[in-house]
């Protein structure tokens, strides 16, 4: 399994020096996100993000089980995101093979799990006996950096786009519709977590970038995460180890994340809107086809 | 069923390829001659890895077994002898399916992602693949009494028959004279398409435009 190729000196003086000029080599603003693209798939639940040269999918589904012991009331939800093969050739599939990996599925969990983006008492249905578990599996595509970033984002887009199957209960037995039976239920989300990575440069003075390619990735001296929510909420702040920061420069950074949340998550909604409105007529185009019938699928019965 | 395919779809990739029909899609990447782990260094050969990830969950026997299918499909035709004691690595992710357990709708796409994909990337090959799903027999509600997953080489030549339900020894060389229809590579061999393109061509036209953007040079 080939490493990743380190950086010569020559890319790092070249890129330091552009920096030194406030030049980025891709002719960004420092505060610049790269361009943003987010589609949806014709299922529920799926969200394919283009950061730049990035591409990450995510996909959210859901399905009945038992909540855990301790917290018979909620619902359970996880967050599957292993780097793979295809994203980078350095991976080796099946395990964590470096830290990098280990730290970005860590990331993500605190960022939206554990931050309670997704309101977990919605998805439970009879108290410590069945539940929902809805599952969020993120496939990098193609690493360009800004892994972090786009996993957030695509993560929302989904767990937005997703509509769980509708159930009732009925005495001790839950009844689960289809998706044709009854219109699908969307998701309680409290609120959307959106993760902003600043790289920091050490220069004569030192200097934040938004948003890194993969080379910049590579020649950057430090790194910070910023989680928030639109409404100016942080969810975590992750900076271990690398070129310190000063404190007045944090709360700098804050304000610049928080920019950025904002363009993000209204950018997010604009897109979810047009979606809907695109599947309303796919819906409406195809119930006046002359040959549809009403499904009739059975039901799914359980004590 | 809209059969759709490109390539050079993942900049990092030696090769990738996505390919769609109907409402399955997968995407396929292919990266090698490469690096290999010592343990599964041949001395002779190059050693051909494939990694399927499903679209939810992180995989487990359905996977493994569409891994095994692959490679059983694939190896024969790659040139492993010109690369020695290297790695060849197909990483195949789905990304949307009508029915993710259904495994053979689902392999004859990966099949062809994969296949494109080691075209994307220059691997040295005796022949190209394509694939097709063969339903026999289908009634009203859609069910049909045996599926087929047939690939053809070079030549219309069957090189990977996979079945599933029941049927006879006829029944079978008609699955598998149907699917040499649906791969031929054009319309002048003889076969009686009425006028949609078959799963080859589109393979083709996809091919002619690559070389044909990479020949641009020749032009100057």
């Amino acid at each position: 399994m080939p490493k990743e190729r380190e950086r010569s000196n020559n890319e790092r003086s070249f890129l330091f020096g552009a920096l030194n000029e406030g030049l980025r080599l891709d002719n960004r603003g420092f505060d610049c996100f790269r361009s943003l693209e987010l589609r949806f798939g014709h299922e529920f639940g799926f969200a394919d993000v283009r950061l730049g040269a990035t591409r990450v999918i995510a996909r959210v589904s859901g399905e009945l089980a038992k909540p855990l012991p301790d917290h018979p009331f909620d619902g359970i939800f996880t967050i599957a995101s292993e780097l793979g093969v295809m994203g980078s050739t350095a991976v080796e599939s099946g395990r964590f093979s470096n830290e990098q990996e280990v730290v970005l599925a860590r990331l993500i969990e605190k960022s939206i799990v554990r931050s309670n983006a997704v309101d977990l008492e919605s998805l439970c249905i009879v108290s410590g006996q069945h539940c929902w578990h809805i599952r969020a599996d993120v496939h990098f595509l193609n690493h360009d950096g800004g892994l972090l970033d786009a996993c957030a984002i695509a993560v929302a887009a989904a767990l937005q786009h997703f509509r769980r199957p509708d159930v009732s209960v009925q005495g001790g037995m839950v009844t689960k519709y289809t998706l044709s039976e009854r219109v699908p239920v969307a998701l309680s989300i409290i609120h959307i977590p959106i993760c902003v990575t600043f790289s920091i440069f050490g220069n004569e003075w030192d200097m934040t970038l938004l948003d890194a390619t993969l080379q910049e990735e590579h020649l950057r001296d430090g790194e910070m995460t910023i989680t928030m929510n639109r409404y100016g909420e942080v969810c975590q702040i992750a900076k271990a180890g690398g070129l310190s920061i000063h404190a007045g420069a944090l709360r700098h950074c804050i304000r610049k994340a928080l920019v950025k949340v904002e363009d993000v998550t209204t950018f997010l909604f604009k897109r979810l809107e047009e979606d809907q409105i695109q599947r309303a007529r796919l819906d409406n185009k195809l119930e006046c086809a002359d040959d549809y019938r009403r499904p009739s699928a059975p039901t799914n019965i359980l004590h | 069923m809209a059969i759709a395919a490109s390539l050079t779809v993942l900049p990092r990739a030696d090769g990738s390829a996505t390919f769609k029909s109907g409402l399955t899609t997968v995407i396929a990447s292919v990266n090698g001659p490469m690096e290999v782990k010592s343990r599964d260094e041949l001395p002779d050969k190059t050693f051909i890895e494939v990694n399927v990830r499903p679209a939810i969950g992180v995989g487990g026997t359905r996977e493994r077994a569409l891994e095994s299918l692959i490679v059983s499909a694939l190896s024969p035709l790659i040139l492993r002898t010109h690369h020695p004691r290297t790695l060849l690595q197909i990483a195949v992710q789905l990304v949307e399916a009508e029915d993710h357990s259904d495994t053979t709708a689902i392999l004859p796409v990966c099949l062809n992602a994969a296949m494109l994909a080691l075209i994307d990337a220059g691997t040295p090959l005796a022949s190209v693949l394509i694939a097709t799903t063969v339903f026999l027999n289908v009634d009203k509600e859609g069910n049909s009494s045996s599926k087929h997953v047939v690939a053809y080489a070079k030549g219309g030549r069957c090189v990977f028959a996979e079945s599933t339900g029941s049927f006879d020894e006829a029944e079978f060389a008609r699955a598998v004279e149907e699917g040499r229809r649906e791969c031929a590579l054009d319309a002048r061999e003889d076969v009686d398409m009425d006028g949609k393109e078959t799963v080859g061509m589109v393979v083709r036209r996809v091919i002619e435009k690559k070389v044909e953007a990479d020949m641009r040079w020749k032009e100057l």
